[in-house]
């Protein structure tokens, strides 16, 4: 491999990282106040595309507005998941919230084959085409049309800084969220102790639907970016993607924001490099995740940025 | 008193990052002896059970068992060595009946091998013991009768304790204090030499508690146990423990009969607060 | 409560099952192929419900597994029943390796290894991962499930890749679906009615106070979830010899068909096996039924096309609905035996 193949793989990487960052901050954040794994997260990432797609194909919407209308739609959609689905069961065991969580993945999955069929859809076009969009041929991903920087020898596609920069800039905007307003402690304090918090007088459901519809509009953005990616949109698009973005929400150490943000990037360019240098696994690439996973709670549980917890007996 | 150790306890420290929950606890327990330890709210008396019965692993110091260091057995296999607990907070198989609560004490005999030679160098071999039993189970050769003795054996141990009308009952089903029995109840049937009790009394009456009193020191000597407890009710520990323990912020700073300990200034300032040592004396 | 005596219960077993093998003899005498094929996969998928209600309700850990097991015992049992000719013939891109380039075996024996070769495949999934908490489990038995997939799309010398395998000899028919059935029901409801069961059901439980009383909460679940696989390879045998053919492209051996058994085993209720068979029948008839709401509709000259993908639209709202009213499943733990049976007639009798 090249030092600039290296370059732009490793780009690559960070940048489909960011993308998992994107996804996985609304696991890790769910996942600390809940202790519940929302598999309808990868989904509420697919509606949010399919709310893009239909903004701009049907409603002939500005690309710009259509973007506001889909992440505003993501944040609704996982504020409603919440209401209907996970409020009710909020004190069951938590293997039943689990496979309600399931269940909700596959009724937003069906929902999606009923309202916008099964068959896959293009993405092309729906977004001004100097965003470009990457095609993967013989396994390695190039350029197919689309606008390229050239830094140095190195081509950089466009959407791989527009991803890159988009995603640390809204990191920034939760952070400021999370540590410098009051619904931001709210959400620290609930994620540490509900019952006190409630004591101290914050409507925790309302912290709980807030931490929801955030996570999801994350996630909306991080789908948006995706599909401008890979422009093809179908039901089941939101699966993998929210898996992997799980995945690297434990190796980052499951709660932890942060920890969920280096964990996407690790994944992402451990996905990119893997292939890159062994061509001949890139049949294997999604499978990766799995093994890293297994690997990592082998090793060290709690993830890399987690903290051990105590066990209550 | 000939001091023939069954547990000991060497400096142990049980950090939580920076919150030393035991700190440099050493003390012995004898054979057939009832231990109590007691303490102020937050000293650390559970802490104290969680490490001996392998929740936790210390983070400093030694524990011996027989003379064999425990500090990194986990909890199933403490039990099979023949320590068993009870919980603070009651920890029933609430869906289970009373019976099949018992019964499952035993299961752990059946399968492990472990469980057996300690028996056998007591000169027992109730069980033959190993993992075999999942296919005589599951297959049916030569389960019944097994199966038959675990359940007299169980019913026996029931009868003992008084729980004879509620076998069949729904463990959560059942009024608070009988919980309790049936938890020393459960604890004694995994073939315990040491139990450990986590507050016996709690929410039991007056009643309740005298009676259960009278109960330790029987099933004590039915059943050849030591026995360890933390309670708050002081008229349960000054008049069954035969020597106590106090621990405060997690050091143990007295121990003797309860005579002693009742006069012990330390104690009553760990309880009372210093301004109160003043009025006492 | 009526508590009949132990051989009164065992006659009257042995006469249930009689009168339900006379059943099927007459449906399969009686009624047309189509429904005589659903019976056949109604005892199918009843063996992967109550192996996988096994993991998930009596073993209280969450396996998204289940379709990877019963992708192995299908991948590998169609292998050894295939002809050797067959598979020269499908096998286009790469030729199959040794040993399934010179084995053709039959039907009982392919499914018997198919079930082992599943179970195995359980313990090298169990063994690490059941050491982590449950919803990691949960995610890692999701991922194996996936990597199974992956591996069928791409191991192309043993799978035929993305073509996937057709022209499987369609030995599948009432009799081994039910016989198999019986065979899981009788094996997997004695071990959970032993000594094993009650450990199994004190870690579903409480795992902390399931560890005091010395049950090592790892092996118990293990030796569970390797029972389990086993089954799922078996049932994946009888599937795939249903079937007649195996492509990994579409969702037959995907997450789809874990998902779909999730809901089996949830309408039969957690941890109940009668009632995991009562799910998968309902599932069964259900997915028959609503197949109406796919196909378009006539009235009056007027045709309504039909929507695809409403029958699972359905299915998951009722899962969820499941989940949030009654989360133990419809019919709860409770088993059907015949003290219940008997107990239900008499009261009614007494009023």
């Amino acid at each position: 491999m090249s030092f600039n193949n290296f370059i732009q793989n490793l780009l690559n990487g960070i940048s489909i990282g960011s993308l998992y960052a994107l996804i996985a901050v609304g696991y890790t954040m769910v996942y600390g106040i809940l202790k519940l794994i929302n598999f309808a997260h990868g989904d509420v990432f697919m509606m949010a595309v399919y709310f893009c797609f239909y903004a701009v194909t049907l409603f002939t919407v500005p690309w710009w507005l259509s973007v506001i209308i889909a992440v505003a739609g993501a944040a609704l959609l996982g504020f409603l998941i919440d209401r209907v689905a996970y409020k009710p069961i909020r004190n069951a065991p938590r293997i039943s919230a689990l496979i309600t969580a399931i269940g909700v993945s596959f009724f937003l999955e069906s929902l999606a084959v009923v309202l916008f069929s099964g068959v896959a859809k293009s993405f092309r076009k729906v977004f001004p085409s100097f965003l470009g969009e990457m095609i993967i041929i013989g396994g390695e991903e190039q350029v197919k049309y689309g606008q390229n920087v050239i830094v140095g020898g190195t081509r950089i596609p466009v959407i791989t800084i527009i991803t890159i920069i988009t995603t640390a800039a809204v990191l920034l905007i939760l952070w400021r969220i999370v540590y410098h307003t009051k619904q931001g402690m709210a959400m620290r304090a609930v994620s540490m102790d509900i019952p006190t918090t409630s004591l101290m007088g914050v409507n925790v459901n309302n912290i709980i639907g807030m931490t929801f519809a955030l996570g999801s509009a994350l996630a909306g953005i991080g789908g948006i970016l995706w599909a401008i990616r890979y422009p093809q949109l179908w039901p089941y698009m939101g699966f993998l993607p929210g898996i992997k973005a799980f995945i690297a929400a434990i190796l980052g150490g499951i709660g932890s924001i942060f920890g969920a943000v280096v964990g996407g990037l690790i994944l992402g360019v451990l996905e990119i490099m893997i292939v890159g240098f062994f061509p001949s696994l890139a049949g294997y690439k999604d499978a990766f995740a799995f093994l890293i996973l297994i690997v990592v709670l082998s090793v060290k549980p709690s993830g890399l940025m987690g903290q051990k917890e105590i066990k209550k007996v | 008193m000939m001091s023939d150790p069954i547990l000991k306890l060497k400096n142990v420290t049980m950090q939580f990052g920076g919150l030393k929950a035991v700190d440099d606890v050493t003390f012995d327990i004898n054979k057939r002896e009832i231990l109590g330890l007691i303490g102020p709210n937050g000293a650390g008396k559970t802490t104290v059970f969680n490490v001996i019965t392998g929740e936790y692993v210390p983070t400093y110091g030694d524990i011996y068992y027989k003379d064999v260091i425990i500090n990194k057995k986990k909890p199933y296999e403490l039990t099979h060595m023949g320590i068993a607990r009870t919980f603070q907070n009651i920890r029933l198989f609430k869906e289970q009946t009373v019976l099949e609560n018992v019964m499952v004490a035993k299961h752990h005999i059946l399968v492990t091998k472990d469980g057996e030679k300690d028996r056998k160098e007591a000169g027992e071999k109730p069980y033959d013991s190993s993992y075999k039993w999942f296919w005589k189970n599951t297959f049916r050769i030569g389960y019944s009768k097994m199966e038959k003795k675990i359940r007299d054996d169980s019913l026996n141990l029931l009868y003992d304790l008084g729980l004879k009308e509620e076998i069949n009952h729904q463990a959560g089903s059942l009024p608070y204090g009988k919980q309790r029995l049936l938890e020393i109840a459960r604890a004694i049937s995994t073939g315990a030499e040491l139990l450990l009790l986590d507050e016996p009394a709690a929410g039991m009456n007056p009643t309740e508690s005298k009676m259960l009193m009278k109960l330790v020191q029987n099933i004590r000597d039915k059943y050849n146990l030591t026995v360890f407890l933390i309670e708050h009710d002081m008229k349960v520990v000054m008049s069954v423990c035969e020597r106590i323990l106090v621990l405060d912020y997690g050091k143990l700073i007295a121990q003797g009969n309860s005579s002693e300990i009742q006069s012990n200034p330390k104690v009553i300032e760990a309880y009372l607060g210093k301004e109160w040592r003043k009025i006492v004396s | 409560m009526i508590k009949l005596n132990k051989k009164t219960q065992f006659f009257l077993t042995i006469i249930f099952i009689a009168v339900i093998i006379l059943l099927l003899f007459t449906a399969k005498e009686n009624l047309n192929s189509y429904i005589v094929r659903i019976i056949t996969l109604i005892g199918i998928y009843g063996i992967m419900s109550v192996s996988l209600n096994l993991i998930n309700g009596v073993s209280g850990v969450l396996s998204l597994g289940h379709a990877g097991f019963i992708a192995v015992g299908a991948y590998i049992s169609s292998l050894l029943t295939m002809s050797i000719y067959q598979k020269e013939a499908i096998f286009i891109i790469q030729k199959v390796i040794w040993p399934f380039n010179s084995i053709e075996m039959p039907f009982l024996f392919a499914t018997i290894i198919g079930g082992i070769v599943a179970a195995i495949f359980a313990f090298l999934v169990g063994w690490p991962s059941l050491r982590l908490s449950g919803d990691y489990f949960a995610i890692t038995t999701l991922g194996f499930a996936e990597i199974i997939r992956i591996l069928a799309l791409n191991l192309t010398s043993v799978t035929n890749g993305a073509l996937g395998l057709k022209s499987i000899p369609s030995y599948t028919n009432i009799w081994w679906a039910w016989g198999w059935l019986l065979v899981t029901v009788i094996v997997i409801a004695s071990y959970v009615n032993g000594t094993f069961g009650r450990a199994l059901r004190a870690i579903r439980e409480d795992k902390i106070a399931a560890a005091s009383m010395g049950i090592n909460v790892y092996k118990h679940q293990l030796i569970t979830f390797v029972l389990g696989g086993f089954f799922a390879g078996i049932s994946g045998s009888l599937y795939a010899h249903w079937l007649t053919t195996i492509d990994p492209r579409t969702n037959t051996i995907g997450i789809m068909l874990t998902f779909n058994i999730l809901i089996m085993v949830l309408i039969g209720g957690l941890g109940s096996i009668s009632g995991a068979i009562i799910g998968a029948g309902l599932f069964a008839i259900l997915s028959e039924v609503l197949r109406f709401f796919e196909e378009p509709i006539k009235i009056f000259n007027f045709e309504i096309a039909g929507i695809s993908g409403m029958r699972m639209l359905i299915f998951s709202a009722l899962f969820v609905l499941i989940m949030i009213l009654r989360p133990k499943g419809i019919l709860g733990r409770k088993e059907i035996t015949w003290n219940n049976v008997f107990s239900l007639f008499h009261r009614k009798g007494d009023k």
